[in-house]
């Protein structure tokens, strides 16, 4: 298994070139450059800009240079361990990643936590009272959790906390350290918004999981001893009904990931997705590029991670 | 004033109304009018009345912002809410807006100004005034300031336009309380441009050191304005506190300011409906020109506040000239007058039951009390004539002229936020139903779409402009002065307007200055230009009815201070 690990893991680099490439190729194919955001505004704006303030611009920020040399400057810093400097901000591009990074693993470890804590009991509630009114609830429920998309979930809450209860989520953001209470009430919200869908779709492979594993063999034996409903369903129907959901959860977490750009923006949560969208508006490509490298980086780790854990939990699985 | 003119020459008369010109175009009853031997002085003293009235709270006024902003440097801003409106607290200008009378000019640091008698000389004398790290503010620090805005090779997107008034190195510092500046000619638009919000002062001994990159970094430069910045978090919030040393005693009237970036527009609406919020960013910004403001005013039942500027943001059509049909000026004429922008802002900006939030689009806004294109004239103005039938008549027979006597196909690039889109959609419905020119509209992000104006990729596109300084001339310079580039990108001229737009610029008689920016409208209305205004926008923003003392500017790019305004806890609520 070590072999295979370090396989994949020399893997990693050309995967994630290949994303940084295929990011800065189709940035520059859109238009825009951070020159004509800084000099002409953003989203609501009316700025003013002449073609020589443009192209001053554009060659003090060197964008001028051909795309080949841009790129391999970029890579070159990078290699040294130089994320760059924001186009933006003007600031090193690590000092920005940090501190987002650990607001969006938050953000998604809390949002995965609730999903499971939900969609595991759901799951084996619907499987046990299989087409009883409990089973027909918990399916429609994660059928609307499924149907229903991230952005337009946060916002029904949004406006449904504001209009109704006058209240929402405190703005800012405080970590975790300087105020968990606060914390927490900042990213609740956004986490169950997160975990609404991936509860929907955790629940019904829970549920299908339990199903299959019911109808084994084992599992009439274990009753034919006599053993009580809750150990057979809990610790020998359970724990091998998991090995999918497990999967899924690992798979659900990278998709999460994906997520968080729009929930963190409805919720103001100053993670990785509003600083890529703040950088995809700014054009800030140098910061881009860093968020593309590490959510690629942690997406890759996660797969290997996942496909780890089958040799772990299935003796069955082993790798070359 | 009877006094002054009394007894002299001729020459001296006609000087003497010289000054009573500039006098009058910064109109300034807060100040105090004595005549010298040097020309006319204006004095302000401190404090004004209202100041009186303001009540100090110990508490922090809580904004919410959709600006993540990037550019800290004033002088080289590029826009009003990624540069301006977060940096601006923090320093004062020479003159600035009166934030209590926003028509009036008025003295900022300076605590005095005297025009020469030729209006080509203007001597400031300076507030005793301290930067943010103790240090006086001075003469020399005016000077180096002045100098700064106008630095040759720079960019300067809002400020170069002061490189028209002033050259580099010009002033003169004649004591460190005194600066003079002399000016290119003289002007009624000096003080006007001076006055603008991003024509900032700074400390020359912190200044001259930082590099361009620097100075754009948050905390760099420093100001002597009403607030010092305390942080900035990168998406997450902007926080200010009170200057304690600031030299107009009693202001601001707050402990400090932390306004919170907030990107969802909807959340920016909740957090005020919810009361997490105080009030909007800047506190108006063309975004919140809508009736949302007003919806949120009523269902708070009132604590909110909505607040609107009628004629702050114009969206304009610009015809790409480097695309057939669009060379041919019968077209661009015939498009200028199928455009029905009657009904254009009724269907876009009138809502039902909350009114209408802008009105029918004009060349040149009506601002600084100067009304060249009165609701009179323009409807018997071609291409705003109502009914509409005479103007489409003419404009079939232009284009069945040009060669197009069906119509033809073409692009629209316009920004997609929802207010543009729908103007994209009606336009280009009116344009097909008139005329059968049917525009594919091509909705994209700002950068997308300036980015295809500049490179002129669709064969028309969607712009829009704010006032910035109020004047009508503000729009000519904007759009005509600078060749090439977002607002002119096919350097369209016409030599007669070009004439005009430097001759009102040294036009002190108010009435023959009238009737050059009416010349100047009468040549654009032939239509030849590549812009088709379309619609006036209001900018919109909200307050909690607890802050007192705002009084509505008529441009969202003035009065941004927040140095004026208080909060009383007693205040009613007013009836909604």
């Amino acid at each position: 298994m070590g072999k295979y690990a370090l396989r994949r893991m020399v893997l990693f680099v050309p995967t994630l070139l290949v994303a940084t490439i295929l990011v800065f190729a189709l940035f520059w194919i859109v238009p825009g450059d951070p020159a004509l955001t800084i000099l002409a505004g953003g989203e609501g704006d009316s700025g003013s800009v002449s073609s020589e303030q443009l192209q001053q611009l554009r060659q003090k920020l060197g964008l001028d240079r051909p795309l080949y040399v841009q790129y391999a400057s970029w890579l070159g810093n990078v290699l040294r361990g130089d994320l760059g400097t924001s186009l933006w901000y003007k600031t090193p591009v690590w000092s920005h990643l940090r501190d987002r990074f650990l607001v969006t693993m938050e953000l998604a470890v809390m949002a995965i936590l609730l999903a499971v804590c939900a969609a595991v009991p759901l799951g084996i509630v619907s499987a046990v009272k299989q087409d009883t009114g409990l089973d027909y609830l918990s399916r429609i429920f994660s059928s609307i959790g499924i149907a229903l998309p991230t952005f337009w979930f946060g916002i029904l809450i949004v406006y449904a906390l504001a209009t109704f209860f006058e209240w929402l989520p405190p703005l800012g953001y405080a970590t975790l350290w300087d105020d968990p209470v606060l914390n927490l009430q900042q990213l609740f919200l956004p986490a169950l918004t997160l975990a609404f869908n991936d509860l929907a779709f955790t629940a019904r492979v829970t549920r299908s999981s339990m199903l299959e594993v019911m109808r084994e063999d084992y599992l009439r034996t274990a009753r034919a001893k006599g053993l009580v409903e809750l150990a057979v369903v809990g610790r020998h129907a359970l724990k091998n009904a998991l090995l999918p959901v497990l999967t899924v959860s690992g798979y659900q977490f990278a998709r999460l990931l994906g997520g968080v750009i729009i929930v963190e923006s409805i919720f103001a949560v100053p993670g990785m997705g509003t600083l890529l969208i703040d950088s995809i508006i700014h054009r800030d490509f140098i910061v881009l590029q860093a968020i593309v490298v590490l959510i690629a980086a942690v997406v890759l780790t996660l797969n290997l991670l996942i496909d780890l854990s089958y040799g772990v939990l299935d003796p069955r699985v082993r790798y070359q | 004033m009877r006094c002054f003119a009394s007894g002299r020459s001729r020459g001296s008369v006609l000087l003497s109304s010289l000054l009573l010109a500039l006098g009058a175009l910064t109109a300034a009853p807060s100040a105090a009018q004595t005549p010298s031997a040097e020309g006319q002085t204006f004095t302000f003293p401190w404090p004004p009345d209202w100041v009186a009235r303001g009540k100090y709270q110990k508490m922090i006024l809580r904004g919410v912002t959709g600006f993540n902003p990037g550019q800290w440097d004033v002088h080289a801003c590029g826009t009003l809410p990624d540069c301006l409106m977060p940096s601006g607290p923090q320093f004062n200008g020479l003159v600035y807006h009166n934030p209590v009378n926003p028509d009036e000019i008025v003295c900022d640091l300076c605590e005095s100004w005297t025009v020469s008698r030729d209006g080509k000389t203007y001597t400031f004398r300076l507030r005793q005034a301290e930067w943010h790290d103790g240090k006086p503010v001075t003469a020399d620090d005016i000077k180096f300031s002045l100098d700064r805005i106008v630095e040759p090779g720079a960019i300067r997107v809002r400020t170069g336009v002061l490189r028209t008034f002033y050259e580099h190195g010009s002033a003169q510092v004649i004591d460190p309380r005194t600066v003079r500046v002399p000016i290119n000619f003289a002007s009624p638009l000096f003080l006007v441009n001076l006055a603008s919000e991003y024509m900032k002062m700074y400390p020359k001994h912190v200044a001259q050191g930082l590099s361009a990159d620097d100075a754009q970094k948050p905390g760099k430069l420093i100001g002597s304005g009403p607030w010092k910045l305390k942080e900035f978090k990168p998406n997450i919030s902007i926080e200010y506190v009170r200057n304690t040393n600031y030299f107009k005693k009693g202001l601001p009237f707050f402990d400090g300011m932390i306004f919170t970036i907030v990107r969802d527009y909807n959340r920016r609406l909740a957090a005020m409906q919810v009361g997490q919020a105080h009030t909007t960013e800047g506190p108006t910004i063309g975004s919140y020109g809508t009736e949302d403001p007003m919806r949120v005013q009523r269902e708070t039942k009132g604590r909110v506040r909505a607040v609107y500027i009628s004629e702050a943001v114009q969206t304009y059509l610009v015809l790409h000239m480097n695309k057939p049909p669009f060379q041919d000026v019968r077209v661009r004429r015939a498009i200028f007058l199928a455009v029905d922008r009657q009904e254009l802002t009724k269907i876009v900006r009138c809502v039902e039951s909350f009114g209408c939030f802008g009105s029918v689009g004009t060349f040149l806004p009506n601002k600084g009390g100067k009304i060249v294109e009165s609701p009179e004239d323009l409807a018997q103005t071609k291409g705003w004539r109502q009914p509409k039938t005479q103007d489409l008549a003419e404009a079939k027979a232009l284009l069945a002229a040009a060669g197009y006597p069906n119509g033809f196909k073409a692009t629209l690039n316009i920004g997609n936020p929802p207010v543009v889109v729908k103007l994209g959609e009606v336009v280009a419905e009116q344009l097909r139903k008139n005329l059968g020119v049917d525009f594919t509209v091509e909705p994209v992000d700002r950068a997308t779409q300036v980015d295809r104006i500049i490179r002129e990729t669709h064969h028309a596109s969607f712009d829009s402009s704010g006032v910035i300084i109020l004047d009508p001339a503000d729009y000519l310079n904007q759009h005509f002065l600078v060749i090439g580039g977002q607002k002119n990108p096919d350097s369209w001229k016409n030599p007669r307007l070009s004439e005009i737009i430097q001759a009102q610029a040294r036009e002190l008689d108010a009435g023959k200055r009238l009737r050059l920016l009416k010349e100047a409208v009468e040549i654009l209305r032939g239509g030849e230009s590549h812009v088709v205004p379309l619609s006036w926008g209001s900018s919109g923003g909200m307050m909690d009815y607890r802050i007192q003392n705002f009084h509505v500017p008529g441009s969202e790019q003035i009065v941004k201070q927040f140095e004026h305004v208080w909060w009383d806890p007693d205040a009613p609520m007013p009836k909604n």
